[in-house]
């Protein structure tokens, strides 16, 4: 058709140009073909007959801008450009032509996400000649290499645009087309528009182009697609049209959590939810949406940090969908995302069984037909979903120790995965390759630990790591040449490393540093710093490995240091629950610097980093609760004004530091005899293991156990033998990583005896815990406490002696929560408990049964109930409650890497407590009862010592009927020893 | 070399009950029917969640082995590398659990200097 029937828009500064085709009469209805060709609505002066377009909706108020009259009607037209009306872009571009393959797919990607869908037709033909230039396409074995790289890529490009192409799949189409209808007899023919083009415009530009599309380009279609889907929610809020608003909704929750404006995707997905609640009990049908739309919402709030509320949408979205005939593809989805939920908290347990079960599910839907993952026809498929949860399986199998497995599981993937696909396009042969990149990880990590380093010789194992990281980086670097999509870099560079690694162990050292320079140069961006870490430590780990010297490699480390805490700095609040996982990959570095540094006496700076690695929690936490940074002036200044000395000892390459200021100011640090770390941990390990076997042999040999707690404490370095063996006041231990479990307590000065009877070691985990909790005390204005009696054995004795703290402490003029009794039996469940000791209590005492599991150390609260240290973690006590656990393990911590622990005592006084009072290994109950008798006599007495000098007196008491420390010395102190009841 | 030895089998974390660690036991490839295994209640006033243990009454060296061959892969199922034995002399030994013939090799000879005591094995 010549240009020269086509106008002009009326409006000025507008170069759209249309033909008219018909007038509207009742309404325009358009297949997306029709949009396809260009064609749309405007609307025509019935007085000039001027066209006026519809992208100048909001510019003309149904006024025709030639002879100002309200006389416009709604006619069909065909625009010249064929832009889609919602989105009038400037003429169409060229797509790039080139034969490179992935760049011509890539290329046609941002076009479609840039220009919608209406100039399809050109770039069918364009790929329909590129196609067609190709050789034929190789067959078998073969067809995974060489020249059908284009091919695919090509054919990845083209599938790309049939989905575009396509007649729209949204599910609210039908609901949409009646709105539109609605719209239309109202007299709102734009909005009408509006609701038919968004729909599938928003899907098309969010699923597939905002994934593929440069970051400026991410950030230009996520802001167009959020104004539009806002528009829509509030133009069928207006409707009460509930179904597309609550659609709508979702869309908008899912393009804010791309945005990561993730308090507003919450309010989004709540809103939706409401909605789909609503909708549901009329139409059951729609309970997959409740569940799909609880599923968006746990997400979002596990990445903002919320777990309680994240953990209870996804255990919800469980049981709707579990409920639905249709729910089961959505259900696997929410048990991956759960199952991701638990790995990130180290939950191995759960997370195992949570994609164990994703799996069993995704295998029975593939073999009963089903392919894709959602009732959308080109939603991904489900034999790509088993293979990611199968991956993450792997992942959760390896850090539970179980490398066989987990390589064993991953291997068959791989072989599923290459059945599965035919000639696989780009995607297909990227998850392939990151697939074989976990593989060569997993085996990486068996050589290490069969080999112990290559110290037995285990090269079949290096070899099998090799190969997979080959394969994976071969096709890295491929895609790298080809188009380096910016979503893939990061595994690109995470197998870079691992392979750089690998040859490093078998000493090819030049490929190897090559391979990891390899990672350090495409990390060189600011929003990839955790990679630029990662590949910097790894650049020291093969310095250590040529070298054969632990401390090697400083420079590397100081510099994977510096870019850890700067992209650590810029973090969003949201982000910040991740930064203990970012800390534990860096952790090899901060040692190194720690070696280094003492070595150099360069206490500054040690003292810095030595804070840094224990600084995550506070970190993790929002501002109201972080102290400020502190440096050793500040440190130095404090001890000397509280009169306390600070002992922080890291185990770390070379031997265990200890790092003392004093308080008279003078800051020394020494290196332990080496070994002292790994022989405190077995006294640590036979202490336990005498507990458990004094039902058999009764209490371990006194002199015995004296001699070896001597011995430890002969190979202390001279300053934290000094330290803890001289001068008054109190002494606060910060002991870093798996430290944090041992004995000190125990210890023996051979002129001194017990350091456990001589004075009380109060724990905190950083200097800057210790700034925060030295003047904490509990609110002694109408103080109240709550006293729990746990389930289990011997459970009369439990709440007899739980009775008896609680009249103690009413006697001290406490009053006891809820309503003045012991919590127990049906009074007592871990929801109750956490509503009870919210806020403003002044002392928290749990009496029962506790222990360790794959998730980490528990309290009994009932039979069915275990309460977890992250339970406590959206608590906020305003009233610095001092927190008493008498149970077994309770004081245990579980360090997960990177100065990061998760115990009682380290939530407690994080949210607040000014002490916790625990026990770190098995209580018995006799002695037990002795030292509560002792240590609540003194504190309630008339006296009113410190927690510190009461538990102290409380020892020294039991030390005389039950001599052996393993009674005596159960219970351990974190936080401030100068914390009083009254 | 005694014919008869009693073991105690205590768990050094909550990871599996008694009753889960039998099974599992029992369960493994190798198992040796004559072991008789109980589960037993402590006599001490402890707050351990499940205040039992197992005790195992073994007869002959093949029974050993297929004992510490099934500890041994319990232990390393649950991601730990070692098993401790313990005497009531205080003597003690740490051996790695995924390999059963290494533990015979460090646990028999003990075995045979200290016949009829009663050894404690954590897991």
């Amino acid at each position: 058709m010549p240009d020269a029937e086509y106008r002009k828009c009326e409006l000025e500064g507008c170069a759209r140009r249309m033909r008219k085709v018909r007038t509207g009469r009742g309404g325009i209805i358009l297949s997306k073909q029709q949009m396809l060709e260009g064609f749309g609505g405007a609307e025509e002066c019935q007085q000039c007959g001027a066209l006026h377009c519809d992208a100048c909706y909001l510019q003309r108020e149904n006024v025709c801008v030639r002879c100002q009259q309200r006389a416009l009607r709604l006619v069909m037209v065909q625009y010249a450009s064929g832009t889609t009306s919602l989105w009038p872009q400037a003429p169409p571009p060229i797509v790039a032509k080139s034969c490179a393959g992935s760049a011509w797919a890539i290329s046609l990607r941002m076009f479609l996400a840039t220009q919608g869908q209406s100039h399809l037709e050109d770039a069918a033909t364009q790929l329909g000649a590129e196609l067609s230039a190709l050789p034929p396409a190789r067959s078998g074995v073969r067809s995974l290499f060489g020249n059908n790289t284009g091919r695919r890529a090509l054919e990845s490009a083209w599938s790309t645009l049939q989905k575009v192409a396509l007649e729209d799949r949204s599910p609210a189409v039908k609901q949409s087309e009646e709105t539109a209808r609605l719209l239309r007899r109202c007299g709102r023919p734009d909005d009408a528009e509006s609701v038919l083009l968004i729909g599938p415009d928003w899907q098309v530009r969010m699923g597939q182009s905002y994934m593929m599309a440069p970051p400026f380009l991410q950030d230009q279609i996520l802001r167009s697609g959020l104004v539009a889907c806002k528009r829509c929610a509030a133009m069928m809020h207006s409707l009460g049209d509930f179904f597309c608003e609550a659609e709508y909704l979702t869309r908008l929750g899912n393009g804010l959590y791309s945005a990561r404006r993730l308090e507003e995707s919450e309010e989004a997905f709540s809103g939706a939810l409401r909605l789909w609640r609503g909708l549901a009990k009329n139409d059951p049908g729609l309970l997959v949406k409740v569940g799909r739309t609880l599923q968006h919402l746990g997400t979002t709030q596990s990445a903002r940090g919320e777990y309680t509320g994240c953990a209870a949408s996804y255990r919800e979205a469980m049981e709707v969908l579990e409920s639905c005939a249709d729910g089961q593809r959505d259900l696997t989805a929410v048990l991956n995302n759960f199952g991701s939920f638990h790995l990130h908290r180290h939950e191995y347990e759960d997370a195992s069984s949570c994609f164990e079960r994703a799996v069993s599910i995704l295998e029975a839907l593939i073999r009963s037909g089903v392919t894709r993952s959602t009732e959308d026809p080109f939603s991904p498929l489900l034999s790509m979903q088993l293979a990611t949860v199968q991956g993450n399986l792997a992942l959760c199998l390896a850090e539970l120790g179980s490398l066989d497995r987990a390589a064993e599981l991953i291997e068959r993937t791989i072989r599923d995965e290459v059945n599965h696909q035919d000639a696989g396009n780009d995607l297909a042969r990227l998850q392939m390759a990151k697939l074989r990149a976990t593989l060569g990880r997993i085996r990486l990590q068996l050589w290490i630990r069969e080999s112990n380093y290559g110290q037995v010789p285990h090269d079949e194992l290096l070899d099998a790591a090799l190969h997979e990281l080959s394969l994976a980086t071969a096709v890295f670097r491929e895609h790298l040449q080809a188009s380096r999509i910016a979503t893939y870099l990061p595994a690109v560079i995470l197998g870079l490393i691992a392979h750089g690694l690998a040859l490093g162990y078998r000493r090819d050292f030049g490929p190897a540093t090559d391979s990891i320079e390899e990672a350090c140069r495409l990390a060189q961006s600011p929003s990839l710093w955790f990679e630029q870490m990662q590949a910097l430590d790894a650049r020291r780990e093969l310095e250590v490995t040529r070298h054969g010297e632990p401390t090697a490699g400083f420079e590397y480390a100081r510099r994977a240091v510096e870019i850890a805490e700067q992209g650590m700095s810029g973090l969003s609040e949201a982000e910040r629950v991740n930064r203990d996982l970012v800390k534990g990959r860096v952790e090899m570095s901060y040692l190194s610097c720690i070696a280094n540094l003492t070595r150099r006496k360069d206490y500054e700076d040690l003292f810095h980093v030595l804070e840094a690695m224990r600084r995550i929690d506070r970190l993790a936490q929002s501002d109201g609760h972080s102290a400020a940074d502190i440096d050793l002036r500040a440190a130095k200044a404090l001890a000397s004004k509280h009169g306390f000395t600070y002992i922080a000892s890291q185990a770390a390459p070379g031997g265990t530091v200890f790092l003392v200021i004093e308080a008279d100011g003078e800051v020394t640090a020494e290196s332990a005899v080496p070994g002292w770390a790994n022989k405190a941990f077995q006294f640590s390990t036979e202490i336990d293991n005498a507990a458990r076997a004094l039902e058999f042999f009764g209490p371990p040999d006194l002199e015995r156990f004296t001699h070896q707690a001597a011995s430890l404490f002969d190979d202390l370095p001279a300053n934290a033998k000094r330290a803890l063996g001289t001068g008054g006041g109190s002494i606060f231990l910060s002991m870093g990583s798996d430290q944090n479990n041992l004995p000190m307590e125990l210890l023996y000065d051979r002129r001194m005896g017990w350091l456990g009877l001589r004075r009380i070691c109060a724990r905190t985990r950083s200097f800057e815990e210790l700034a925060a909790i030295i003047e904490r005390q509990p609110a002694a204005k109408s103080p109240a406490a709550i006293v729990a009696a746990g389930q289990g054995e011997n459970f009369e004795r439990i709440v007899s002696m739980a009775r008896s703290i609680g009249d103690g402490l009413v006697t001290a003029g406490f009053t006891l929560r809820p309503a003045d009794q012991v919590m127990q039996g049906d009074n007592l469940t871990r929801w109750k408990f956490l509503d009870t000791i919210d806020r403003d209590p002044s002392m928290v005492v749990f009496v029962g049964h506790g222990g360790n599991d794959d998730n980490g150390p528990f309290l009994q609260i009932s039979n069915e109930d275990r309460l977890r240290p992250r339970d406590l973690a959206q608590l906020r006590f305003d009233s610095g409650p001092i927190a008493h656990l008498e149970c077994c393990i309770a004081g245990h911590a579980v360090y997960f890497g990177g100065g990061y622990w998760n115990s009682y005592a380290v939530s407690f006084l994080a949210n607040g407590a000014s002490c916790c009072l625990v026990s770190n290994r098995i209580v018995f109950g006799e002695p037990s009862e002795f030292v509560c008798r002792e240590l609540y006599g003194q504190l309630t007495g008339t006296e009113s010592p410190s927690v510190g000098a009461a538990l102290l007196e409380a020892r020294r008491r039991t030390a005389g009927a039950y001599p052996n420390p393993l009674f005596w010395a159960t219970p351990v102190l974190y936080g401030n020893p100068e914390a009083r009841l009254r | 070399m005694t014919d008869h030895f009693e073991f105690v089998i205590v768990r050094s974390d909550d990871r599996l009950s008694s009753a889960d660690l039998k099974s599992r036991l029992e369960a493994s490839p190798g198992w040796d029917s004559s072991l008789q295994i109980r589960i037993v209640k402590s006599t001490l006033d402890t707050r351990p969640v499940d205040p039992t243990f197992l005790a195992i009454l073994t007869t002959g060296g093949a029974a050993l082995g297929a004992l510490f061959g099934a500890l041994g892969g319990v232990a390393q199922s649950l991601g730990k590398h070692k098993i401790a034995i313990r005497w009531a002399d205080g003597t003690s030994v740490e051996v790695e659990g995924r390999n059963a013939e290494e533990i015979l090799k460090k646990v028999i000879p003990l075995l045979e200097a200290k016949p009829g005591a009663k050894i404690v094995v954590s897991v």
